[in-house]
């Protein structure tokens, strides 16, 4: 019996203390709540400091020595461009634009004969001089002939074909038009023949294709020679 | 095993995971606070040019056309002028070739200047004096903007990179001038620009080469080299673009790349080529 009464007191004086513990351990106060709040809150805060000063040391770290594709992507596609796109030049050389279409250089963009023209597309008043005509050596940039081009591109021996360096006389660069000298009566009209002289294998030859118009008209603008043969001055 | 064991350490997985989320979403926020000053003068320049430009929505490819180039150069000229690519010609973003087949089946190649003034009438490849000619056709050159480039898995720095649009690109900021993509393309598209000279962004020492002219393409350009070209023989395209052109030559023209056998996966296609050309 004794042991059972004290068995009994052990267990009652263990949740005795159980509770006490336990109230000890409840914050027993509104104060209480809040403070054990303020602690964590505090604590929160610190962390979320702490967090943030490492993280912005961590990505200025990234920031310059990182990977950025994208970035520099961005800074390649930003680069400003010299040459503009064709259309934007029949804003107001219409009439060239209209020639090109129908010719024979309708494939051929402005800027492959006059260059860059982003400057004179921004400022077309006072960035004019990149519009100067090109000279006539520019023909030849596409037109001289050499292996290697299709056949069927039209190409010519320079040195041979007319003479080099006058090129539009004849050719419009814009309509791709040939307009062959004037076939009307001049006072040259009776000299002797000039393939009499400038047959295909004598003195310079005749540029091909020009057998037939020859003797009427090539004096015209063929005669002025150095040699004063034919007369000097045209 | 009676399952528990997995269970627990998987049940503890889970909770590490969901205590890791918080942690990624506080640092996301962070990043996003923290901006660097780089990226608002980025974001500066980007509006009205390229701000709605979008790689995911490109993927450029391009077309040479061997059987209309001219050789006439005007290509070689253009991009230098976009591009401030050193006039040396030693060094080139694009350039042409003349290859000239003889009889005997040798391909002689001659690329005077890069081409840049066109072609005198002859090869003036070694050996090609007296040599019979069987064909002579032009090949422009440029980068072929790899699917697979050597250049971004040799680069030690990570400095040359491949843009989501296919476009390989160079960091001129992290490149340090080693020279490996250089010789590691086998197309020999890349050059170390020489001191006295600078690339619109990067100085001498960084490696240089075409970026299919990155500035134009996202402007809604042509490439410089394409827009000068008098008889056709550079098109340039998005194959995500059902209405490009660039699908047509691709799917009807007869179209070949470069030394396929180096795995490369160009995404320049040519037509009109004869033989090996590398």
């Amino acid at each position: 019996m004794t042991r059972i009464a004290a068995l009994r007191a052990t267990t009652r004086r263990r949740i005795a203390g159980a509770a006490a513990a336990v109230r000890a351990a409840r914050p027993r106060t509104t104060r209480g709540v809040v403070r054990a709040s303020l602690k964590a809150g505090a604590l929160v805060v610190a962390l979320a400091i702490a967090l943030f000063v490492v993280g912005s040391a961590a990505a200025a770290f990234y920031d310059q020595y990182g990977f950025h594709p994208e970035r520099n992507a961005h800074t390649w596609a930003a680069l400003e461009p010299s040459y503009v796109d064709g259309a934007i030049c029949q804003t107001c050389h219409a009439g060239e634009g209209a020639q090109l279409e129908t010719s024979r250089h309708q494939t051929v963009s402005c800027e492959a004969c006059h260059g860059p023209l982003g400057e004179h597309a921004a400022d077309p008043v006072s960035a004019m001089i990149p519009i100067e005509a090109p000279p006539d050596t520019l023909c030849a940039t596409c037109h001289s002939s050499s292996s290697g081009k299709p056949v069927g591109f039209p190409q010519v021996d320079v040195a041979t074909h007319y003479r080099s360096g006058v090129c539009r006389a004849c050719h419009d660069a814009h309509s791709t038009a040939v307009v062959r000298p004037p076939e009307v009566s001049h006072p040259l009209e009776n000299l002797p023949a000039c393939t009499t002289c400038h047959k295909p294998e004598g003195l310079k030859a005749l540029p091909a294709g020009h057998e037939e118009a020859a003797d009427p008209v090539c004096l015209g603008c063929h005669g002025a020679g150095a040699d004063g043969l034919h007369g000097g001055e045209r | 095993m009676n399952g528990t064991g997995p269970s627990v350490s998987r049940r503890g997985l889970l909770k590490g995971g969901l205590l890791a989320l918080p942690a990624l979403a506080g640092s996301r926020m962070l990043s996003a606070l923290v901006s660097s000053p780089d990226d608002a003068v980025a974001a500066a320049a980007a509006p009205g040019t390229t701000a709605a430009y979008d790689p995911a929505l490109h993927d450029w490819a391009f077309v040479c056309h061997a059987d209309r180039c001219i050789g006439c150069g005007l290509c070689v000229e253009a991009c230098k002028l976009e591009n401030h690519v050193p006039l040396d010609p030693e060094f080139n973003r694009t350039w042409v070739e003349r290859h000239t087949v003889t009889e005997d089946g040798e391909v002689l190649v001659d690329s005077p200047h890069g081409g840049i003034d066109g072609f005198p009438p002859e090869s003036t490849a070694e050996g090609a004096e007296g040599a019979r000619t069987k064909e002579a056709y032009f090949v422009p050159r440029l980068c072929m903007q790899c699917d697979n480039p050597p250049c971004v898995s040799v680069c030690p720095v990570s400095a040359t990179y491949k843009s989501e649009d296919g476009v390989v690109l160079i960091d001129a900021d992290r490149c340090i001038g080693c020279g490996y993509c250089v010789v590691g393309c086998p197309y020999g598209a890349r050059y170390i620009v020489p001191s006295g000279e600078e690339t619109p962004i990067g100085t001498a020492g960084v490696a240089d080469k075409c970026t299919f002219c990155y500035h134009r393409i996202t402007r809604s350009q042509q490439p410089a080299c394409v827009e000068v070209c008098p008889v056709g023989a550079r098109e340039f395209g998005d194959r995500k673009d059902p209405a490009s052109p660039i699908n047509v030559a691709l799917r009807d023209d007869r179209v070949r790349v470069l030394k396929p056998e180096q795995g490369t996966e160009p995404r320049v296609f040519y037509t009109g080529l004869e033989g090996e050309v590398g």
